[in-house]
Order: structure tokens, then sequence, then C-alpha cells
């Protein structure tokens, strides 16, 4: 049983709503300085961190879709072998948390690579790893946490201005 | 590899001779895959959340040197002195919790942490010797902590 509510894959307007939903919880937990729970402060750094590298990838993914010109991402033939591409089946090549990867799929990591001003940004938000969720608490600086967020924020500009 | 290796030291002399010194410049193998690599600096003077300018300054030392870094490897971590891993890292140079043995065929580093956990990584410059460490737990976390950014 899936207990994300997922219960179809998303279309681009949705992967947009759903990232900017993401990119607004971590900023505002940022903005907040983290949360208190019966006497024990959490900074919450790391979890805003966290929330904006998925809002990074919804956006990469999203971009993916309309470059395709696929209506969901992923489209139901890659990765489940539905429509008969059984040869398809094993393909997860698109089903991915690696940014660094998203990047060489969506064809813009060349372009991104070109300037180094850029590149600075992909390369401080790729600090984001899905595997932060083991992240012990309190474990990344307000001011690291505040860069990366920035970055990720400014290359979700550029990837929403370049389609 | 061996004259990506080179270059690097060269641009790690340049720093030095710039900014006086550097803690840890260093490919870390990627997920432990062999031909995976991320590269690493830290240094003293490298300040928590102003890490974007110095990827850029190494950004532009690959381009004057005409040096295709994304050949070698896939991302740059820049850390500052507070960082975890680098406390991590360093414990194990110092022989305080873990240990750093090299192959000299390979030039590979072995680094062992938490008693049961190995880095590979081919360490262009380090200065662990007088470094001051905070105090890490090894703990389960920890090696999570690494692996966030490896």
């Amino acid at each position: 049983m899936d207990w994300s509510f997922s219960t179809k894959n998303l279309n681009p307007d949705e992967l947009l709503e759903l990232a900017r939903s993401k990119f607004l919880a971590a900023t505002a937990l940022l903005e907040h300085k983290g949360y208190e729970y019966e006497g024990e402060v959490y900074e919450g750094n790391e979890n805003a961190v966290y929330l904006a590298g998925y809002a990074l990838e919804l956006i990469l993914k999203r971009y993916i879709a309309l470059k395709l010109g696929w209506s969901e991402y992923p489209p139901k033939h890659i990765g489940t072998g539905i429509q008969g591409y059984k040869e398809e089946k094993d393909d997860k090549s698109f089903i991915v948390h690696d940014l660094n990867r998203l990047f060489i799929l969506s064809g813009l990591h060349q372009a991104i690579e070109s300037d180094d001003d850029l590149n600075s940004y992909r390369i401080t938000a790729l600090k984001w790893q899905a595997s932060m969720r083991y992240c012990p608490k309190n474990a990344l600086s307000f001011e690291s946490a505040e860069e990366i967020l920035e970055s990720i924020k400014y290359m979700i500009r550029y990837i929403i201005e370049t389609i | 590899m061996n004259s990506f290796l080179e270059k690097l030291n060269n641009i790690s002399e340049e720093i030095i001779a710039d900014k006086g010194s550097l803690l840890l410049f260093a490919l870390f193998s990627r997920n432990d895959q062999v031909d995976r690599w991320d590269l690493v600096i830290s240094a003293k003077w490298i300040e928590s959340g102003k890490t974007r300018e110095i990827v850029k300054n190494l950004l532009e030392k690959f381009k004057d040197k005409d040096i295709n870094y994304s050949e070698h490897i896939e991302n740059i971590a820049v850390m500052s002195e507070t960082d975890n891993f680098l406390h991590h890292i360093a414990a194990a140079f110092q022989n305080k919790k873990g240990c750093v043995e090299k192959n000299k065929e390979t030039g590979v580093s072995i680094i062992k942490l938490f008693d049961d956990y190995i880095i590979h990584a081919r360490i262009v410059h380090e200065e662990f010797d007088d470094f001051e460490m905070k105090t890490l737990k090894a703990t389960r976390a920890s090696q999570k902590v690494l692996e966030t950014v490896f």
C-alpha cells in the first residue's frame, strides 16, 4: 500500500505546484529558525534543505517532461511495463532522486557548465541528496542551509525561465 | 587520472600560496565506486555559508588550466572547518578514531572510520597535524552523515 496519496504520475502543472509547496515550506522552516517541541530546540536547517532539494528535483522532472512531450512524469510505459513496452519494464533511468543525473537527463548540464557563475549555483545545490533524510538534527548550520537554499532557488528560476 | 592529479596538485599549491593554508584537498570516491570521484576542499579561511565563491574560483582555475574537470569528477564539495565530515577524516589522519593506509602502487588512500566504514580517497594535500577536533560520536547516524556527502 502506498500511503503517499499519490495515485498517478504527475503532470507538469502538478509537478510545479508540488515544487512550489515544498520550497515554500523549506523557506518557512529556515525563516522561523526551526521549532521547539517539548522543550527541545530543533534548528531545522537540514530539514529545510531536505525539502528544498525535492523542489529542485520536481522542477527538473517537469522540465524533462515538457521537453520530451510527456503528459506526466514518468510516462506510464517507463519502468512499469504498462502499454506493452515490456523491454522498458526495468528501465529506472528517469526514476531517480539524483540531481546530477537529472541535470544530465534534462540536457541542461552542458549549458550550465559553460557558465562558471551558474555552475557554481548548481554545484552548491548538489550538496542536497535524498539521503539527507538521515542527517542528524542540528547538523547543518543556518549559514550553510541558507546558501544551499539560495542556490536551489537560483537553479529553479533558471530552469523555469529556460523552458 | 595521473595528469589530472598533477594539475590538482598545482592548483593546491597556488591556493596555499594565495591564501596561506589548506586543510584538505582530495578526491573521495563516490558511493565507494573506484571510477567516480568528488573533489573536497576545506580550509580554515573558508566560512560556513560562503562556499559558492570558492566553487566559482575553482571552476575559473580549471578553465584557465584547460582542465575538463567533469571528465574526472562528479562534484565539488567545499567545507568549512566546522563541517562534521572534515572532523571524521581528521580523526582518521590523527589515528584517534580510525586510520589511513595508502596503497603505494595505486596512490589510493583507504580511510577507515568507525571500525567498519571505509572511504577511498586520493589525497592531494592534507594538513591535519595541528587540527583541533570537535568531539564526535561514532554512531550509525555519523556514518549516514558521511553518506549524505558521498
